[in-house]
């Protein structure tokens, strides 16, 4: 006997709702964060990604769907409040969280493995950061040192914390599984 | 590695792709997508509230960050300030050093030529009868007895002694004085001297006029000089303020107001001795 509340397929469920709910909220708190206030702190050289860290760290909490979907997600609400024209950075996150899941099959979902996924996945930043200057006709060399590697330090720094804040959001939209149901 | 060959990946990628071209055809005609315009709507409050939290992050780090350079700041500006009220100082003192070279030059061309000694009024004693000026200037800057002394107005008086470095100067407004001149408008002559009772109030008096001389008040008197003057000629004593008749020596009389301050309480006056000039022989 299949109970109503864990019927798949077909309909809108609630936990569905609330899961969006937490996820969206989570995005568009971030995005604002990383683009309305890190940018307008003078003192800091380059903006952190907060959208990365967070993918990360929901690739070792969350299903493979899910993070794809919140990696475009998350990639268009960037592009739509930080920089105008078009918008790369939903593939870029879509294919960063990609491989990420590829690296993460084989962890756990501890700390350190986040820390081990982040690593690479800021280095892509960093990577994909320089293909966006060299598009601007900005040489990617000369940014380096005042622009591409504070970003990455700055990125790697601000997900650690990132990592708890996606811990209770995955654990506040979890789904309830009835013991014996499905 | 079975995500990547299913279908919700496949679909994924293509909305990503999808997502990437239809804002760079959007972007490319200038037009804001619907879901762009929708998605900054929605957050706009956010982002305001992180603009206002990062100016308050700024400000507050600034104070520190901006110290050392707001210090060093302030201290050049310190020096610059410093610097610049020397420099207005200077400034000052040279346009007053200008005015009075200015005047020292008109009065010069004015009294033809003659060398002159700018001096100062160092010392003034009044009794009943008169009143001295003591200047610093004396036989050592060429300055002799009976030479004129003038004033950027006018005529002062004389000089009377002598020192080394000091000499006293009497007005032309004291008893012991006196001065030919004449009218600038109808060359009416006469002499100006002291009166005992117009002394205190630095004014004189100008006799030896004929009954049928063309005077008038406001005339303007200058010192008509000669050879037995020790005053030279042209140099302005002062304005006719009143003309009285005298009726037994059937002359008349006018009070002049002189140019110069002959009270010289303003201890900036400065004066100027006319060197070679009616000196004692």
């Amino acid at each position: 006997m299949r109970h109503r509340s864990s019927r798949r397929g077909g309909g809108f469920r609630p936990e569905l709702l609330k899961r969006s709910l937490i996820y969206g909220l989570l995005l568009l708190l971030l995005t604002a964060a990383q683009c309305s206030f890190f940018t307008g702190l003078s003192f800091l050289p380059a903006t952190p990604d907060l959208l990365l860290g967070a993918l990360m760290a929901l690739t070792l909490l969350e299903n493979r769907p899910t993070v794809a979907i919140l990696a475009i997600a998350g990639g268009f609400l960037c592009d739509a409040l930080g920089s105008t024209g078009v918008s790369f950075t939903p593939l870029f996150y879509l294919l960063t969280v990609v491989l990420a899941g590829i690296l993460a099959e084989k962890m756990l979902p501890r700390f350190w493995s986040f820390l081990l996924l982040m690593l690479p996945a800021a280095l892509l930043r960093m990577g994909y950061s320089a293909l966006r200057a060299a598009l601007g006709g900005i040489s990617p060399l000369s940014i380096l040192k005042s622009s591409l590697l504070p970003e990455l330090l700055l990125t790697v720094l601000c997900a650690l914390p990132l990592y708890a804040l996606c811990l209770l959001c995955a654990h506040l939209a979890k789904e309830r599984r009835q013991d014996g149901i499905r | 590695m079975k995500f990547l060959k299913s279908r919700f990946f496949a679909v994924c990628l293509i909305l990503a792709v999808l997502l990437a071209a239809a804002t760079a055809l959007l972007a490319a005609f200038g037009v804001t997508g619907p879901l762009r315009a929708a998605v900054n709507t929605v957050a706009k409050p956010f982002a305001y509230c992180g603009a206002r939290a990062a100016d308050a992050v700024d400000g507050f780090v600034s104070v520190f960050r901006d110290h050392k350079r707001l210090t060093a700041e302030n201290e050049a500006l310190r020096a610059e300030n410093e610097a610049l009220k020397e420099q207005q100082r200077d400034v000052t003192l040279l346009q007053e050093e200008n005015a009075w070279l200015k005047t020292y030059l008109n009065i010069s061309q004015q009294t033809g030529g003659f060398s002159m000694a700018d001096a100062r009024v160092i010392a003034r004693s009044s009794d009943a009868y008169s009143t001295v000026l003591t200047l610093d200037k004396g036989s050592v800057h060429g300055v002799k007895a009976k030479m004129t002394v003038i004033t950027a107005k006018g005529v002062f008086g004389y000089v009377k002694e002598v020192g080394l470095d000091w000499c006293h100067v009497v007005s032309i407004a004291e008893t012991a004085g006196a001065v030919g001149v004449y009218t600038d408008r109808a060359g009416v002559t006469g002499v100006v001297e002291g009166d005992p009772a117009l002394r205190a109030e630095g004014i004189c008096r100008m006799t030896y006029i004929e009954s049928s001389a063309d005077l008038r008040i406001g005339d303007l008197v200058y010192t008509a000089g000669g050879s037995e003057s020790i005053y030279p000629s042209g140099l302005p004593v002062g304005e006719i303020t009143a003309i009285e008749a005298d009726e037994y020596t059937r002359t008349l009389t006018a009070i002049i107001q002189p140019a110069a301050d002959l009270s010289a309480e303003d201890g900036t006056v400065r004066m100027m001795i006319l060197l070679g000039y009616g000196e004692e022989s």
